[in-house]
């Protein structure tokens, strides 16, 4: 709606100021015209009459009053009173005759012969300049006083319906330009969120429409082009972390197997442990990698349920816990009632596995010991968690990384784990905050939707 | 009558490194009628010659998958199957679960799991049949014996009954001794629900087991409560 009517305001005004235009140059050069051509107009009879002067009963023209005449005029003469010729100068042969009152008043107005006369009234008759057939326009305007005080009026109304009738036809111009560029604009919207479009290729626009298709087309190839290339990375990535799962499984064989046997020394059997206890690592970094790839590339649909975040809590807590039977990482749970009574709709296992990433970074980091807290409360319809724990805190370029970037590309540092929390947090429309407490410590706030739309 | 560690498996997977440690790892725990097969047509021939009583398949094999050849194997005779697999998408794990595998484990694995996953499963087709000895009858929880089989206690000051609420979060308790237990697993387990709008009467049954089972009901030492999570139970008093 705005832009309609941007563009016929637009359009209505600039029709307004292109009339405008043409009124001033239309003026100006009439005015121009008028200023450059007056001396063709002969109008100095007045001149020409009072130099042709009666002599020794001799009609006599001045030199100054005969070059005027020359100038303007082709002939001359002068009739008396009862329309004789007493002066002549040049007179067309066809003219030299007495004139009627008839004859002189018809040719006062119009022409004399077709020559186009001048007349200038004298004491002692009637001068008659004349000029060559076809060289002047002679034209005399008669109407009633009444319509010409009326013109005025007139006038304006005649503007008025001038202006009324430009305005009309911009604005309906306006519309149907409107009208024929509302689907081009409309196409040009959709191609920038990446919508396909397809435009008739005719009328006005056709061309346009056609490389609006055009480069529709193009975008829809270079999707797909590169969701074709996420898709193999994403593939890639699966299939590799496929096939070290089989060997894996054999070094956590072995090695588990040789933790269990008797027969070693001490240091055989803590050096076992080592190899168990970091292959299980590998499998954890391999799983990430997989499950991080396909969040970043759209490969991993979220399965909806409807569950307790509060329970999920307990659970994953007590599992840390009864791992660490030594009591070297307490977990400490503070849910409020209101979030122990709130169901959210949410990918269970994805959201177990924020938990578990944030517990287990806390654990790996800090190798002598720390204490977790877990807080849940309801905030403005928000379910929000805070993860955080009395340790060394992230380290800044972790910090740093989590802030400013989210692709998994640009993550140069390592911290998958982090990486998938953020991730996972963002498919849940959720934000994740990552920061360190000033009295040491790490601090993960996270807060969920309670309704996912 | 058979005993439960000469029952036949069938390990099926096409990396032999692999299926030569899971045949270790079976024979080490016991097993004694362990057979292997790399791919589905070996399965095919062993199946027909000596059948097992359970198999163990990968789901990529060198002539066809998992999946398949566990519902041609089922139609000839219904056998528990577990799935190992490298294929860790939930997808996957359903595809296997819903066609009839009674479990699904994914690689990398650590062998205990296998042996505790394989003999539950085992255990839950063959009870009827197996010759097994009676699981643990009593227990003794310092002063205290608890009889599994009467669902009673024996305490200085005699016998006493448990209710079944009681025992059943006892139970609950000591198959996860030494570990914590959620108040919503122990609802779960008595009242099949989770824990919201029950705390209190799990607090209430939890003071009435106290009372029974522990020497000081208000200082206990072997039923603990872990604050805001759960409960457990220690079989050595705590101080």
């Amino acid at each position: 709606m705005n832009s309609l009517y941007k563009i016929i305001s637009r359009s209505v005004l600039m029709t307004s100021l292109i009339a405008l235009l043409l009124l001033l140059m239309n003026f100006f050069f009439t005015l121009t015209w008028l200023q450059e051509h007056p001396q063709d107009y002969p109008m100095h009879y007045r001149a020409i009459s009072d130099n042709l002067i009666l002599e020794n009963q001799q009609y006599h023209l001045t030199p100054e009053g005969m070059s005027q005449l020359q100038q303007e005029f082709d002939w001359a003469m002068l009739l008396d009173a009862n329309g004789s010729i007493i002066w002549s100068w040049q007179l067309p042969e066809s003219l030299h005759h007495d004139y009627t009152l008839n004859e002189v008043a018809a040719f006062s107005r119009w022409y004399l012969q077709d020559y186009p006369v001048t007349i200038w009234t004298r004491e002692d008759g009637l001068l008659v300049l004349g000029n060559m057939q076809g060289s002047y326009w002679k034209y005399v305007l008669t109407a009633p006083t009444a319509s010409m005080e009326q013109l005025p009026s007139y006038f304006r109304s005649f503007a008025l319906l001038n202006a009324v009738t430009a305005l009309l036809l911009a604005l309906l111009f306006g519309v149907w330009l409107y009208n024929k560029l509302k689907p081009i604009s409309k196409s040009i919207t959709a191609l920038s969120v990446r919508q396909p479009v397809h435009l008739p290729e005719k009328g006005i626009t056709g061309d346009l429409n056609r490389k609006l298709n055009n480069a529709s087309a193009m975008l829809i190839r270079q999707q797909q082009k590169l969701h074709q290339r996420d898709e193999t990375r994403t593939r890639w990535i699966s299939g590799v972390s496929h096939d070290i799962r089989t060997p894996l499984s054999i070094v956590m064989g072995y090695a588990s197997q040789l933790e269990e046997d008797d027969s070693l020394t001490d240091q055989q059997h803590q050096q076992a442990v080592i190899i168990r206890q970091q292959s299980e690592r590998i499998k954890a970094l391999i799983s990430d990698l997989n499950l991080a790839s396909k969040l970043e590339y759209g490969a991993h649909p979220l399965s909806l349920i409807r569950f307790s975040p509060a329970v999920l809590i307990r659970k994953t807590a007590v599992a840390f816990l009864n791992q660490y039977q030594d009591n070297s990482y307490p977990i400490e749970v503070e849910i409020s009632a209101e979030a122990e009574a709130t169901q959210i709709v949410a990918d269970e296992l994805l959201l177990q596995r924020v938990f578990e990433n944030l517990i287990g970074n806390s654990i790996r980091h800090n190798p002598n010991g720390c204490t977790i807290f877990i807080d849940a409360r309801i905030v403005e319809q928000q379910y929000q968690i805070t993860i955080r724990d009395d340790g060394k805190g992230f380290p800044d370029t972790v910090l740093h990384n989590l802030r400013t970037n989210t692709s998994l590309q640009q993550h140069q540092d390592h911290g998958l784990g982090l990486t998938i929390v953020q991730q996972i947090i963002k498919a849940h429309n959720g934000i994740v905050h990552f920061s360190n407490i000033s009295q040491g410590g790490c601090l993960v706030g996270i807060q969920l939707p309670c309704t996912l739309d | 009558m058979q005993q439960l560690y000469t029952l036949k498996i069938l390990l099926v997977d096409d990396n032999k490194e692999l299926l030569q440690m899971i045949y270790n790892i079976l024979i080490q725990a016991g097993f004694q009628n362990v057979t292997t097969a790399s791919s589905c047509a070996q399965a095919r021939q062993i199946f027909l010659r000596q059948p097992p009583d359970a198999a163990v398949l990968d789901i990529m094999l060198p002539d066809g998958d998992g999946f398949s050849l566990l519902q041609e194997l089922q139609a000839q005779r219904d056998i528990p199957v577990l799935f190992l697999s490298a294929k860790d998408q939930d997808a996957d794990r359903l595809q296997g679960l819903g066609l009839g595998a009674d479990d699904y484990i994914t690689k990398p694995f650590l062998p205990k799991e296998l042996i505790l996953r394989l003999t539950a499963v085992l255990r839950r087709t063959y009870r009827p049949i197996l010759q097994e000895p009676k699981t643990e009858e009593e227990t003794a929880l310092g002063e205290t014996i608890i009889h599994w089989g009467s669902g009673t206690i024996t305490t200085a000051n005699g016998q006493q009954t448990l209710t079944a609420k009681e025992f059943a979060l006892l139970k609950k308790l000591w198959e996860n001794q030494g570990n914590i237990v959620t108040t919503d697993s122990l609802c779960q387990a008595v009242w099949h629900d989770d824990a919201f709008g029950y705390e209190n009467t799990l607090m209430v049954h939890i003071r009435r087991l106290r009372e029974k089972i522990e020497p000081d009901p208000s200082h206990p030492q072997y039923l603990l409560t872990v604050r805001g999570l759960g409960y457990k139970l220690v079989r050595k008093a705590s101080p």
